[in-house]
């Protein structure tokens, strides 16, 4: 078994294919902030039907799992909370796609996208405000000290490139603001 | 402390991988780690070399938590 790599096995495909994708949660958040291991990653994405009929042949079988197409245009029609998942069967690695057409943030996050130069050529990754927003949101959902140890190395590593009003601005449109404020005190 | 559900294809996978395995898995997930590092260092310091982004990695990785 080749040494898997989460950002290969799952983003790169969607690079290829032209797909309009984010790397976001904690693979995006160490972009920002320092090396941790995780066995997700998290795929932000705006797909339209073409795309999502694709995917199949994209992560194919035996060595993938990908919902039928009838899930995947079910959940891509969501406009809240959309999400499903790709597995890696030999590895048992997995990717929870987050559809996100119809969220504005997500335009604004694709606009901002940060392309890094990996050795297997560039992939898109989601803004700072972008990953410290949706950390929030699951962790006023979910609890977890992940999500907060996340947010403060990436606010000491990387806040002063952080533009504060964006973040402010999304944080209260999704009442999120003071929860914020309770996991990362004194930055806004 | 609460853990994250596995999906239950995770759960059968990694309920029957060999150590051998694993340590595949694992050596994978340390190379994404140093590749989104590496690339987040030369965004963030265009102006390093090679050589000072490496030298940063290996700092980062000496205090690397899961």
């Amino acid at each position: 078994m080749p040494e898997p790599d989460l950002v290969e096995l799952f983003a790169r495909p969607l690079h290829r294919a032209g797909a309009r994708y984010l790397v976001a949660g904690s693979v995006g958040a160490m972009l920002y902030s320092e090396p941790r291991l995780t066995i997700d990653i998290d795929l932000a994405v705006a797909l339209d039907e073409d795309n999502l009929a694709a995917l199949p042949a994209i992560f194919t079988e035996p060595d993938f799992y990908c919902p039928p197409l009838t899930v995947l245009l079910s959940e891509n029609r969501r406009t809240c909370r959309a999400h499903f998942n790709v597995l890696h069967i030999p590895t048992g690695l997995k990717a929870d796609f987050y559809p996100s057409q119809h969220d504005p943030f997500f335009g604004w996050a694709w606009n901002h996208c940060q392309t890094a130069a990996l050795p297997g050529g560039d992939i898109h990754y989601a803004p700072a405000e972008y990953v410290i927003v949706w950390k929030t949101a699951y962790h006023a959902e979910g609890g977890g000290d992940k999500h907060v140890r996340d947010l403060l190395r990436m606010i000491e590593l990387s806040g002063d490139q952080i533009d504060r009003e964006t973040l402010i601005a999304e944080l209260q449109r999704r009442n999120l603001l003071e929860h914020f404020r309770t996991m990362v005190p004194g930055f806004v | 402390m609460t853990l994250e559900p596995l999906h239950p294809i995770q759960a059968q996978r990694l309920s029957t991988m060999s150590a051998a395995e694993k340590w595949e898995v694992a050596k994978g997930l340390l190379r994404t780690a140093r590749q989104t590092r590496r690339a987040g260092l030369a965004l963030r310091h265009p102006d390093w070399s090679a050589e000072r982004i490496e030298q940063e990695l290996a700092r980062e990785l000496a205090c690397a938590r899961t």
